[in-house]
């Protein structure tokens, strides 16, 4: 399910669905856009798992999603900025580090980011079943080698892909256009 | 034309719809317009939208990433945080009169949620103005959606200037241009000359100039680009503040409220009166005037004349003079907890026509002041 508008307020009352939502919608997405800053994967999942929990009790979050989205980017770049000039470490490679303080730059990886997210969702979002075995086809594992280790009929994943193949042909043609091949 | 400053995540909507085939006429000509805008946008726009992003390469960039533990560990936080609440409110219950307690959780419950409900009330302000006729007449300007307006022969109104084309009078008759609190307009004078207002400001000029000088008067803020005319100078008078010029584009405030009276020289040359001062300003160099003490120097003009691009822009200005200035525009007023949260410095920079909340919550992300908005009210407080 999507994160949305009206569970913005809802964090900051300590509801426990809507931080599941918000894990799930963006946990990945900002770690992976913090280690744009030269942080390891472990570092950034720290700095965007703080950035998540002092939502909680915060009642000075933006009412829509739009500048949501922004206060949480914001808020993990300012924290991975802030961690490297704390930790004064040694970087390898100084320029990365200093081109990112770079707003445009800035801007190229939240477009990229956000793409890559929404288009994550929207494999996401197919019945659970359906997406193991899409997610199975996506490796490269034949049919008969799902139904084996799923313990279910070739008939049957033949079906579910015939399935996956109409769901995202109908939603999320980008997807469709790419796995054509695949389906 | 005003261009749209579109944040990232807007420019991403409009990729993805694209790759989805589900993107509107509009959406793709404003994607379009965006793309066209640079070559850095364009190669953005190549990158993510002409080469195959395939679905193996999504998922694979998301393997490895599980929020699961994370999750947990910040329920456990919030149930901590609930149960810290609960006794925190028992224990003042114990202490304090129960109808006291009883008042303040009512109190605390309304503020929480009706800071967000009084956030409309501060918005950005418009393109809107009042004229007085030499006659005493007063006319409303503004509205952009109300097309051209013609005041009176040859004075007419397009869009958010107010031009003067070929007037000539036998004597003299002023005009005065007055800009509220959340307000700017755009001057064009029958010389060609072209003045950027800014809010709370007022400009009185002649609707046609006679004789070997061209003379206005002005309080507030703002932009000048002056017509050259070497037979008759331009001049801007403000008290006994007197900016001569022949053709130049330079940039005055004088608030009445402020110490200074501020030039600062895009182009050109201007000479300066003030008192028995005197001063000439070359490009880059801006004077500061205060009860005829008068200082020049190097600054980056930039940060003096964005407004006029409908930009504000800061550079390490205390907190007290960016709000005052913000607050001329949004129309809002300031309040510090603390007199010295003030004289924190910041460096940023905001489009005229964007949120004000969205500015405020950028500098709460640097956890050094918070904001709450209340009505048209803005609270300093510390972080």
């Amino acid at each position: 399910m999507k994160f949305s508008d009206v569970h913005i307020g809802k964090l900051s009352k300590g509801d426990k669905r809507a931080f599941l939502l918000l894990y799930d919608n963006y946990f990945a997405s900002l770690t992976i856009f913090a280690q744009n800053f030269g942080l390891s994967q472990y570092e950034s999942e720290d700095i965007v798992q703080e950035t998540f929990c002092r939502l909680n009790s915060n009642y000075n979050l933006p009412d829509n999603l739009s500048a949501f989205k922004s206060y949480l980017y914001t808020a993990v770049r300012n924290k991975s900025l802030n961690y490297i000039r704390d930790e004064k470490r040694r970087r390898t490679n100084d320029s990365v580090f200093l081109d990112l303080q770079d707003d445009l730059l800035i801007f190229d990886k939240i477009v990229e980011n956000e793409l890559y997210r929404q288009m994550h969702l929207l494999v996401n979002e197919l019945p659970p079943q359906c997406r193991n075995i899409f997610q199975r086809v996506l490796k490269g594992d034949s049919s008969e080698k799902i139904a084996n280790d799923l313990n279910l009929s070739v008939e049957t994943i033949k079906t579910q892909r015939k399935k996956a193949k109409k769901l995202l042909r109908e939603k999320y043609s980008l997807v469709y256009r790419s796995l054509y091949t695949f389906l | 034309m005003l261009m749209k400053d579109y944040t990232p995540f807007e420019i991403a909507e409009l990729i993805l719809a694209k790759r989805n085939n589900s993107i509107t006429g509009g959406e793709e000509r404003n994607l379009n317009e965006w793309k066209n805008r640079s070559d850095r946008n364009e190669l953005l726009y190549k990158r993510l939208l002409e080469e195959n992003i395939d679905a193996d390469a999504v998922e694979r960039r998301f393997e490895g990433y599980d929020y699961d533990k994370y999750y947990k560990d910040c329920c456990k936080k919030i149930d901590k945080s609930k149960r810290i609440k609960s006794i925190e409110i028992l224990k003042w219950a114990a202490l304090i009169l129960i109808p006291v307690a009883v008042l303040s959780l009512v109190y605390f419950r309304d503020s929480g949620t009706k800071v967000y409900q009084a956030m409309a009330d501060i918005r950005p302000g418009t393109s809107n103005a009042v004229l007085i006729l030499s006659d005493g007449e007063k006319v409303t300007l503004g509205d952009k959606n109300a097309g051209d307006l013609i005041v009176k022969d040859n004075i007419k109104v397009e869009s958010d200037t107010l031009k003067y084309e070929n007037v000539t009078t036998e004597k003299i008759a002023f005009n005065t241009i007055i800009i509220p609190r959340g307000g700017e307009f755009v001057l064009k004078l029958s010389d060609g000359t072209k003045i950027w207002l800014n809010a709370e400001s007022e400009l009185k000029y002649p609707v046609s100039f006679t004789g070997n000088e061209r003379k206005v008067y002005l309080k507030g803020e703002g932009f000048f680009e002056v017509t050259k005319n070497e037979k008759s100078p331009f001049k801007v008078v403000t008290n006994d503040h007197v900016i001569s010029v022949l053709g130049t584009e330079f940039s005055i405030r004088a608030y009445s409220d402020e110490k200074y009276i501020t030039t600062t020289l895009e182009s050109g040359k201007v000479s300066i009166d003030a008192g028995n001062r005197h001063a000439e300003l070359h490009p880059g160099q801006q004077s500061n005037v205060s009860n005829s003490e008068m200082t020049v120097k190097e600054v980056n003009t930039q940060l003096y004349t964005a407004w006029r691009n409908n930009k504000y822009v800061f550079d390490n200005q205390s907190l007290r003079e960016i709000l005052h200035t913000l607050s001329r525009w949004y129309d809002m007023e300031v309040d510090y907890d603390q007199y010295n949260l003030g004289d924190i410095r910041f460096t940023g920079e905001l489009m005229k026509y964007s949120n004000i909340t969205d500015f405020l919550e950028k500098l709460e992300t640097l956890e050094k002041v918070r904001f709450d908005i209340n009505g048209k009210k803005v609270r300093v407080s510390p972080y």
